[in-house]
């Protein structure tokens, strides 16, 4: 009957062996300058990690807030600027006597929230408009190739 | 010097904490240094780069130290699997490229004979992962059974049994270690 040993309770050739092995298998120890340099860059590491740790937060507002306008942005780009291809809610108005930019934009306005104003849509009503379009919107729309024009 | 518990916890004033986490690291860095360096396969400039992650990650979890552990084994177990997480990292970067690294580059062999130090590498990567931590934690660094079991989550009975199966695969890898010894 052999005797459970311990399988860190080693036996001499055991040890001998790891001993060997500890010796040649071991990186040779720092040098000063090595340690010097090592703490040095550790050091700036964690100043660096307190500085983000404190803008992350300012960072993350600042995103938050930088996205919001970006889509404001190009929301209110959608609905004053004409497209190439105008979709069935949106059609683009311009009265005979339409003198302002302000006014422009007020009927616009009005033109996409109330359906009634514009009511529907069709070819006439797209010929009939182009009538009424600027010159300088017909000469842009002919050189740009927008599809509907 | 080895910090108390309750030393680094929660409550300390930070000068006094940034005081005793550098007298930490300064007690630590070595041993851990060749600690990472034995678990990563013999990369110096690697294992520098994983024992900085690790007292930056230690450092940064301070707050959220509860003293259920020593600070020394919490560390190491930070340190253990940074470099884990470095071998994985490495086996998808060969898998991706298509090429095996040298378990053991040359960066650090000023010392004893490469290619001895080459041949222990390879023979380390033979082991499952936790037979090569447990052999290298209790053998070559000197951590008892139980620090090995509680670094590694694991019961002191399967560290025993990794601690065996590694021997016995080591010694029939290197069998030519395994003579007389030279002075």
């Amino acid at each position: 009957m052999s005797a459970k040993r311990e399988p860190n309770v080693c036996s001499p050739e055991e040890a001998d062996f790891i001993h060997r092995v500890a010796d040649l298998y071991a990186p040779p120890p720092m040098t000063p300058t090595q340690r010097t340099a090592f703490d040095a860059a550790l050091e700036k590491r964690l100043s660096r990690g307190a500085r983000v740790s404190f803008l992350r937060p300012v960072a993350v507002v600042a995103t938050a807030c930088t996205a919001v306008l970006v889509w404001f942005t190009i929301q209110r780009q959608s609905v004053f600027l004409p497209t190439g291809a105008p979709s069935s809610e949106v059609v683009i108005v311009a009265p005979e006597d339409a003198t302002t930019g302000v006014e422009d934009a007020t009927l616009l306005t009005y033109a996409y929230y109330d359906p009634e104003f514009y009511g529907e849509e069709s070819d006439e009503d797209n010929e009939e408009d182009e009538q009424f379009l600027p010159d300088e919107y017909e000469a842009l729309a002919t050189a740009l190739a927008f599809p509907d024009t | 010097m080895t910090l108390g518990v309750g030393v680094l916890a929660t409550g300390v004033a930070a000068a006094e904490r940034e005081e005793h986490f550098s007298a930490f690291v300064a007690s630590h860095r070595e041993r851990a240094r060749r600690l990472a360096w034995r678990l990563i396969g013999g990369d110096e400039a690697a294992a520098e780069d994983i024992l900085q992650d690790a007292f930056v990650k230690a450092y940064r979890g301070l707050k959220s130290f509860r003293g259920d552990a020593s600070l020394e084994t919490w560390f190491y177990r930070i340190l253990v699997r940074q470099a884990h997480n470095y071998r994985r990292w490495c086996a998808v970067r060969d898998l991706w490229s298509g090429s095996r690294n040298d378990p053991s580059p040359p960066s650090g062999a000023e010392l004893g004979d490469p290619g001895l130090r080459r041949r222990i590498a390879s023979a380390l990567t033979q082991l499952s992962r936790r037979q090569r931590e447990a052999f290298i934690l209790v053998h070559l660094e000197g951590f008892t059974v139980q620090e090995c079991a509680d670094l590694l989550g694991k019961p002191t009975g399967t560290i025993k049994s990794h601690l065996h199966r590694a021997l016995t695969t080591l010694r029939a890898e290197l069998i030519d270690l395994q003579g007389p010894r030279k002075e």
